[in-house]
């Protein structure tokens, strides 16, 4: 049993060899170069990142034989003692299983005696976090003021289970998680010295994997070694941890944005198969798409992911295809499985309701799940024109024209006649999304056909319909057209605020002028502002029309036929429905006035 | 049925290849962890792990040293598991007085730790120390079906060798060429085993799980047609037939309790140890009928998954209820995937909370109502 994994071969035996903690082992030394080595410190981070081997290198570095020294030997009696444990004046105490107050009394009472072999008794007290309440107060005291003789090394990876009172009497340091980059290099160093042959792309696997902690990532390496004959490859890191691989995940993220339930079961199904976990699976996919999430919201992220370049731009091609809020809604649907996972044994089963609900937003009833559906629904009216209904008002055949409306116009307008165009919108995306097939990509591209082919239909149209429809048709989309022209010149706007369209002849638009707007209306006829309108009315309406501007009278007004009809002397019935019409009168009473 | 051989663990190929590599390189760690779901060969590796380590022909298993392993005796192989419902810092300690000293027959020893979940916060730490560096010659093996629940600085100071499910076409075959079954049969157990092999054995060798699966899908098909009178109904005959397996079961532990009392009755501590025998047992009950309610609980939730299956994409090999496909497809008709997935959530939520301590029998009533109400 001559065997001693990596992690304990290669424990850091002087400060320069600790990986990724300059901040720390900076300042002890400097600490030993000024002779100014506290009686009390407090090691706390996350595990494997080099706490106890710290407090252990402090221990030699003032008991080493020329102590105080930042650089310790590692050769004299005193170090070589330390590191096999063995010193008589380096106490490592486990606190998690010497907890109560006893074992600390125990301490006081000999914590007075002189150290036997070196200069210093230094008391490693590592998990200290697990002391008990009693033992801690007891423990004040003297590490508040302990010998000269004395150094107090606290190590724990839970420093908010330390009282405060014990905390405000150590020096603390934050041991941070090691960088991978950092890791990789002391991986490579451990490779090398052992007669590992690595593959490149391996190195940052494992160190991605180990989170932080060297110990994780020398275990790691170490079972690789054993496992592969010393010959490690990137594939071998995949197998050995579990990880599925990106390739698999990136097809499950494809299966994801295409919605496509089928495959997604498929996928499971051959993952249990071949004997993967569906938990471990989840975890990668978490992992995988917060990956996603980076490379879409940081431009450093091929710093922060780790991952070959053709990897990387595949995943990248990949990011651009989701928006934050869907990449959000996996995590977060993701997480919530991952979490049931743990209770669960049936981790399959969760993960295919998972799947499910991921590729069918409208099988997820949370919030992230509706809003989901309202981006869709959101995203398909704006990519889309929105559709019309045209009553003709000779027949009453219905007829659908198209008008290009932008979502922002279309808010403008929203209380003329909107309304029934938006109901139509609606009912329309819900047979597209009962049809099934609704991706977004797909759905852009068909747009932009249909755009062309309605184009098409109403230069048709306007051959063989003629005037009174089109009249109808620039009335209806004037203000659309105003707002056209407000973006273009603000001026022109403003003038065109005193006109009225009425109607078209001979395929030119008359504009009627208020009274009193005889300069707005030379304005407008001047060629710049003529041709700005006529611009924004092609833009809108989809065909060239020439203009005409005339002046409102007040006697006999130039209109359209239509209109002036309605201007005919109303008779008394008139009279009747148009009261009825416009203030919801009823008729309670008829007597014959008119005669009279 | 003695296993102390490699070749007897079942399809786990790549923990035991490792493990094997670690014993002819002579690379054995001081600390491993196993983890996986329950019952797929986690506690019966760490045997012949431990033969490996101790036999003189790495795992014969045949030799005196290897069959004390299998039958728990070896003086050097001990085994540490949850008294009650945890792991103690008591029995921690224990092991690190015991772990210093040397071993009785050969040069190591082992420790195996099963269900390393269960160890409180103060065990769990007070391992720390010792699991990190042992004294030479000592190997940890520490099984969990839990990883979460187990603290990440015990995880990091071991080697961790993951167990997966089992191949369904493995179990099949381990199946069929242990019980002479037909494949037919072997499919359908396997697949609702879902890769844990214990689970598929005792699914063929009980008649009571069986009847239990026909009559809950029986239950599942017709509870649209149910009155509430009618489902209360059921949900009574279900709690009931847990209730009369719960008794047989008591019963059985009662024979046992008297058979032991007679043995024990002249000895030291008999009170003790009886005492902690009935508190074992307790115990054991408990877990059944938890057991069986999930168990229940599972069967709705493989109906339900299997209509999901097959309105989300039709392929009728991923079912797992083989015998009753042509129900399940008549059943999914006019089914959405939002019901189904609504149905689930409901199973899902009630099996969350039979891990409670609430009325077992009121809450797959109230599963029922929901359900009916759902589809």
């Amino acid at each position: 049993m001559a065997y001693i994994s990596l992690y304990r071969k290669y424990r850091p035996q002087t400060l320069e060899e600790v990986v990724g903690q300059e901040h720390i082992t900076h300042t002890l030394s400097n600490a030993v170069k000024q002779s100014k080595i506290s009686h009390a410190y407090l090691f706390c981070g996350p595990r494997g990142t080099g706490k106890t081997s710290v407090a252990k290198i402090l221990a030699k570095v003032v008991n080493c034989k020329d102590a105080p020294t930042p650089t310790p030997c590692n050769k004299c009696d005193a170090c070589n003692q330390i590191n096999n444990g063995s010193f008589l004046d380096v106490l490592e105490i486990d606190a998690a299983s010497n907890r109560g107050i006893d074992e600390i009394r125990d301490l006081r009472e000999k914590v007075h005696f002189s150290p036997t072999e070196g200069h210093m008794k230094v008391y490693i007290i590592d998990e200290v976090h697990m002391l008990t309440p009693e033992a801690f107060n007891a423990l004040l005291k003297t590490l508040e003021e302990p010998p000269s003789h004395v150094i107090f090394v606290l190590a724990t990876t839970e420093p908010h289970k330390v009282l405060p009172t014990i905390l405000s009497r150590c020096q603390r340091f934050d041991f941070k998680r090691i960088l991978t980059s950092d890791m990789v290099t002391r991986l490579l160093f451990v490779a090398k010295t052992e007669d590992i042959k690595v593959e490149e792309t391996a190195l940052p696997l494992i160190a991605r994997h180990a989170q932080g902690s060297l110990r994780d990532a020398l275990g790691t390496l170490d079972q690789l070694a054993s496992f592969t004959g010393k010959n490690i490859k990137a594939q071998d890191v995949i197998t050995l941890l579990g990880m599925s691989d990106r390739e698999l995940l990136f097809d499950v993220v494809e299966i994801l944005g295409k919605e496509d339930v089928a495959s997604a079961f498929e996928c499971i199904e051959k993952l249990v198969v071949s004997g993967r976990d569906p938990k471990q699976f989840a975890k990668d996919l978490i992992e995988y798409v917060r990956a996603l999430f980076v490379i879409k919201n940081s431009e450093m992220a091929s710093e922060i992911i780790n991952a070959t370049p053709e990897v990387f731009a595949k995943m990248e091609a990949q990011a651009t295809r989701f928006q934050n809020t869907e990449l959000m809604r996996f995590l977060d649907v993701l997480s919530i499985a991952h979490g049931q996972m743990r209770w669960n044994p049936d981790a399959r089963l969760v993960l295919e309701m998972t799947l499910v609900k991921l590729t069918r937003p409208e099988t997820d009833l949370s919030m992230e799940g509706l809003s989901r559906r309202v981006e869709k629904i959101e995203g398909l009216v704006e990519g889309q024109e929105i559709k019309t209904v045209k009553m003709r008002t000779e027949s009453s055949n219905v007829e659908k024209t198209v008008e290009p409306v932008s979502i922002k116009e279309k808010k403008k307008i929203e209380h003329t006649h909107i309304k029934s165009q938006n109901e139509h919108k609606k009912s329309e995306d819900a047979e597209k999304k009962r049809s099934g097939k609704s991706d977004d990509v797909d759905l852009k591209s068909k747009d932009a056909k249909e755009k062309k082919e309605d184009k098409e239909i109403k230069r048709q149209k306007l051959d063989t319909a003629g005037g009174s429809t089109d009249s109808d048709r620039v009335k209806r989309a004037w203000p659309i057209i105003l707002d056209k022209v407000k973006k273009k010149k603000i001026s022109t706007y403003a003038l065109l605020l005193e006109c009225q369209p009425v109607g078209i002849e001979d395929s030119k638009l008359t504009l009627k002028f208020n009274q009193k707007a005889g300069f707005h209306k030379s304005e407008i006829e001047k060629v710049q502002n003529l041709e700005l309108v006529r611009e924004s009315l092609e833009e809108v309406l989809g065909f060239k029309i020439r203009i005409n501007c005339v002046l409102d009278t007040g006697g006999e007004p130039i209109q359209a036929e239509a209109e002036k009809e309605d201007d005919k002397v109303l008779d008394s019935e008139n009279i009747i429905e148009l009261v009825q019409r416009d203030f919801d009168a009823e008729i309670t009473e008829e007597s014959d006035l008119g005669k009279e | 049925m003695i296993i102390a051989s490699w070749k007897d663990i079942l399809g786990q190929a790549e923990a035991v290849n490792k493990l094997k590599h670690f014993i002819s390189s002579g690379k054995l760690n001081h600390a491993y962890l196993f983890m996986g779901p329950q019952s797929v060969g986690k506690h019966t590796t760490a045997k012949v792990l431990a033969c490996a380590i101790n036999c003189e022909a790495k795992g014969c298993g045949k030799c005196s040293c290897c069959v004390k392993i299998t039958r728990e005796t070896h003086p050097d192989v001990i085994q540490v598991a949850p008294e009650g419902n945890f792991i103690t810092i008591g029995q921690i300690r224990e092991v690190q007085r015991e772990v210093s000293r040397k071993p009785f027959e050969m040069d190591s020893k082992v420790y195996i730790i099963d269900e390393v979940e269960k160890m409180t916060a103060e065990a769990a730490n007070a391992l720390l120390k010792v699991l990190e560096e042992p004294p030479d010659g000592v190997v940890f093996i520490l099984i969990t079906s839990n990883l979460e629940g187990v603290l990440p600085t015990i995880v990091s100071r071991c080697y961790q060798i993951y167990f997966r499910p089992i191949a369904i076409d493995v179990i099949i075959d381990e199946i069929v060429r242990r019980y002479e079954v037909d494949k037919d049969r072997a499919e359908l157990v396997a697949k609702i085993s879902r890769g844990i092999f214990g689970n598929a054995i005792e699914m063929l060798n009980s008649e009571r799980r069986l009847k239990r699966r026909e009559f809950v899908l029986c239950l599942a098909e017709k509870l649209k047609r149910l009155d509430a009178l009618g489902l209360a109904n059921e949900a009574n005959c279900l709690t009931s037939e847990v209730g009369n397996y719960i008794g047989e079961l008591k019963l059985k532990q009662e024979i046992e309790l008297v058979e032991v009392e007679e043995i024990v009755a002249n000895r030291a501590h008999a009170a003790r140890f009886k005492k902690r025998l009935i508190e074992k047992q307790k115990r054991e009950r408990g877990k059944e009928e938890f057991r069986a309610f999930e168990d229940i609980l599972d069967i709705f939730s493989s109906w339900y998954r299997d209509v999901l299956i097959i309105t989300g994409c039709l392929n009728e090999d991923l079912l797992m209820n083989t015998d009753c496909v042509e129900k399940i497809r008549i059943f999914g008709k006019g089914f959405s995937l939002q019901k189904a997935q609504g149905a689930l959530e409901i199973i899902q939520e009630t099996k969350r909370m039979l891990r409670f301590n609430i009325n077992r029998q009121l809450a797959l009533e109230v599963m029922l109502f929901k359900l009916q109400e759902a589809v």
